[in-house]
């Protein structure tokens, strides 16, 4: 008789850094000089604790980053928890169900010249990713 | 073989996994890169006018996140393997002998390049970790001949 086994759910943190936004474009220019977008995967985690920490250990590191390369204290990141776990108000609008958390990473010089809509450079997501089954023979 | 139109924009994009992932994130995050937390990463490119200048700028930083991992890890075995487009090469000979096709009969695949968009792809394995970098030029979307025309005509149009 055939089991049915699923697996558990895991989490991880997705990340989309815009570099050919930052002025000067220096982070990794000198070994892509024409990079556009950087993208990063995390491991899978078990708690979803885990995922958030790293990806805002992540994010703030990015920041860091960023700021070293052009010299000043523009770039900060922001974190919103997805509204249907939460009941609060966000910026963001558009919220996937597997989605938890968005961390935003914003040109502070920018946002105060164009406070609206905010515009970001980076964008990291904390996504649950739903078990799939496995058929036991 | 496959004629480009005047303008024809093309752009890269090379994929990182484990440890040239963590080397790749630590070039921008040194203290992230090195922990085990990455996955995967992925960098693409603005979009070029010219495919050589693509494809020559990929091989380029593949090569030196590549001699990097080879100082890292002590390990004289690195493997790149680079495939041209046959569509995209004069005198490819009989591009027939070279298509794969589905159940139907449909061709899926010339020479491994299931896209007629992508130029060139790059990838780098080293012992233990196959496909560790993988790159590809691409050009965006224009107008494509028939597949037969594409298969049949071997006029020179690489730039």
């Amino acid at each position: 008789m055939n089991q049915m086994m699923f697996e558990p759910t895991k989490y991880m943190f997705s990340a989309n850094i815009k570099l050919s936004q930052v002025p000067g474009n220096t982070l990794l220019s000198h070994v892509f000089p024409s990079i556009e977008d950087f993208l990063v995967s995390s491991k899978k985690y078990d708690d979803p604790k885990d995922a958030v920490l790293s990806a805002n250990r992540f994010n703030k590191e990015i920041c860091v980053s960023l700021n070293h390369a052009v010299g000043a204290d523009r770039y900060d990141c922001f974190v919103e928890y997805n509204p249907a776990q939460t009941n609060e108000d966000t910026i963001s609008t558009d919220w996937g169900v597997n989605e938890l958390v968005k961390v935003w990473i914003i040109d502070k010089i920018e946002q105060k010249r164009n406070p609206r809509p905010l515009k970001a450079v980076g964008l990291c997501q904390v996504l649950e990713i739903y078990g799939s089954s496995t058929t036991l023979n | 073989m496959i004629k480009l139109p005047n303008t024809a924009p093309c752009f890269y994009a090379a994929t990182f996994e484990k440890l040239a992932a963590q080397f790749v994130v630590g070039l921008v995050t040194e203290s992230f890169g090195l922990g085990d937390d990455i996955a995967e990463v992925l960098v693409t490119s603005t979009d070029m006018t010219s495919d050589i200048e693509a494809i020559g700028e990929l091989q380029e930083g593949l090569e030196e996140v590549a001699s990097h991992l080879i100082d890292f890890e002590e390990e004289d075995e690195i493997e790149f393997l680079t495939k041209y487009n046959p569509l995209y090469l004069p005198n490819s000979g009989d591009l027939y002998d070279t298509i794969d096709v589905d159940d139907k009969g449909d061709v899926v695949a010339i020479d491994g390049f299931s896209t007629p968009f992508v130029v060139m792809s790059i990838k780098m394995s080293m012992e233990d970790m196959p496909e560790l970098m993988d790159g590809k030029v691409m050009f965006k979307p224009f107008e494509l001949p028939t597949i037969h025309e594409a298969l049949s005509n071997h006029e020179v149009v690489l730039s």
